[in-house]
């Protein structure tokens, strides 16, 4: 028998299977109108399109549980197709193709430590460190001494990633950047 | 007002979540609702928690207590003082619901009741002035739940079919098939009409359809609705009452009705209170109207708060497995 949650099990972070696919309960809301029957109103994100859907459930209603675990592991290489990741732990590896990586590929280098889902014992989805340093390999020459402008150009990261700079930042460089926004944050002295 | 993202594991805490300023204003309201009720001509009364019999309401579950069942509310030995002339009376007192738990709801709550001779009218009159003293707010405006309903899903719920009735049930996201007519029209109603009530002032939902009068009587010029009411203030459902049923009979009709529904739903059969069935016998309930209001969401409008944790001092201590969320 599967593992499965009752209605009033339910709370945010808790992973479940709708039409056979692993989502993760956000809201939960026990409903009840008058005198009439209850009812247990969700919102959830699927996990593998990244939709978030309402749903409303009878109260008492039974779920079952999706094998979706988050940890994290280190990133080793990758062949072009697949991106291999070790959990420290076991040593035991694993693979992401492109469509499991999302937009993790252009933030991650080798010996980078990441979030990894797994769902049924394999990756799903796989969350770069929110700040990574990554070094400036292709950009116009820096205009020295204009900290202030505000202008910015573009610059291509060591990762193939391309990203907006201010104007004073030079190729060889490393800059700090916020992997989920995409933005510049700071240069990081050698 | 802030809501918690992540609950805390149960019995981590030494402090309540419910803030010491919001347990000052509970303990204000409270009693400034007991004084406006004494000041009436009401007399306060206790009733015992546990009894015998379990509710026969097929929406209601009784929490086992002891041999007995923790009350639902005070209802039945309520009227049964009624019966034997008391006159007004009230309660302030915990009731308890099984399985409901939620930002609104919680198994273990505050329930106050109060009962007054005389039809419905005089009530609704009492309980505005009540909400204006306790909330700070305008006179309440009263509507009928058919015309809300009408206004809020478009078809009129008494004369709609089945088949559309049920087709809009499950367009607005109803699981599965609704168990009944009545069943669909209180999901619609609660979906698209209840979050959106009382906005501005309290809103007196009136005429509630006949099977879902409980234990109003019906109403004498149109048995399509009955004598019932809700209270509803930011879409918060404050209070419930009743122009109370009297005949004997038809609270046989109606108990019977709802232990049908039990069996149909695979729940254990409840026999009403023998008491309070001999009590509407001899001497029988006196014409009176009667209303229950949630104390804990009375105080969440009142600090504006979003969750019942806000507002009753360690409720996040409640059992993992009820707690819902």
């Amino acid at each position: 028998m599967a593992l499965t949650y009752a209605t009033n099990e339910f709370r945010s972070g808790l992973k479940v299977l709708f039409d056979g696919a692993p989502c993760v309960l956000i809201d939960v809301e026990f409903v009840k109108p008058g005198k009439g029957q209850a009812f247990t109103r969700i919102r959830y994100r699927n996990l593998i399109t990244g939709r978030v859907l309402d749903k409303t459930l009878r109260s008492g209603d039974k779920v079952e549980a999706a094998d979706v675990v988050d940890t994290e592991m280190e990133f080793l290489y990758t062949d072009g197709t697949d991106w291999h990741f070790m959990d420290p732990n076991n040593y035991e590896q694993f693979a992401a193709s492109r469509e499991n990586l999302g937009g993790a590929g252009k933030w991650i280098l080798p010996g980078m430590t990441c979030g990894v889902t797994l769902y049924n014992e394999g990756i799903l989805l796989v969350h770069p460190p929110q700040f990574v340093e990554l070094k400036v390999v292709e950009t116009e020459p820096g205009i020295r001494g204009d900290t202030a402008s505000g202008g910015s150009k573009n610059a291509t990261l060591e990762t193939g990633a391309v990203v907006r700079v201010p104007l004073f930042v030079n190729e060889g460089e490393t800059l700090r950047l916020d992997s989920r926004s995409g933005e510049y944050v700071a240069r990081v002295k050698s | 007002m802030r809501r918690r993202s992540n609950p805390a594991s149960p019995g981590s805490r030494a402090v309540s979540a419910a803030t010491l300023r919001n347990l000052g204003k509970r303990a204000r309201l409270v009693g400034r609702l007991r004084a406006f009720l004494t000041a009436r001509g009401y007399l306060e009364v206790e009733t015992p928690l546990i009894s015998p019999y379990r509710v026969p309401d097929r929406h209601l579950v009784s929490v086992p207590a002891g041999d007995g069942f923790l009350q639902t509310s005070p209802e039945f030995a309520m009227k049964r003082l009624l019966a034997a002339g008391s006159g007004p009376i009230f309660q302030i007192g915990k009731a308890f619901r099984g399985g409901e738990q939620g930002r609104r709801h919680a198994v273990e709550f505050t329930i106050a009741e109060w009962y007054r001779p005389g039809p419905l009218a005089g009530l609704l009159r009492e309980m505005d002035l009540l909400l204006q003293d306790l909330l700070l707010v305008p006179s309440a405006e009263a509507v009928t739940w058919a015309g809300l309903f009408r206004r809020g899903i478009g078809v009129d719920p008494f004369a709609v079919s089945d088949e559309s009735l049920q087709r809009l049930a499950e367009a607005h996201g109803h699981p599965g098939q609704p168990e009944t007519r009545t069943a669909a029209l209180e999901f619609l109603f609660s979906r698209l009409v209840e979050p959106g009530l009382g906005a501005e002032r309290p809103v007196f939902v009136t005429h509630y359809p006949a099977d879902m009068a409980a234990l109003a009587r019906l109403t004498p010029d149109d048995p399509r609705t009955s004598e019932r009411f809700e209270v509803f203030y930011q879409g918060l459902e404050l209070a419930n009452g009743y122009d109370e049923l009297q005949d004997p009979e038809e609270h046989r009709r109606r108990f019977a009705a709802d232990n049908r529904a039990r069996a149909a739903a695979g729940l254990p059969p409840a026999a009403p209170d023998p008491r309070f069935l001999a009590a509407l016998e001899d001497p029988g309930l006196p014409r009176c109207s009667g209303v229950a209001l949630g104390v804990d969401r009375l105080v969440m409008a009142a600090v504006g708060a979003e969750d019942l944790d806000e507002v009753i001092a360690f409720r996040e201590d409640a059992p993992a497995t009820s707690r819902g969320r």
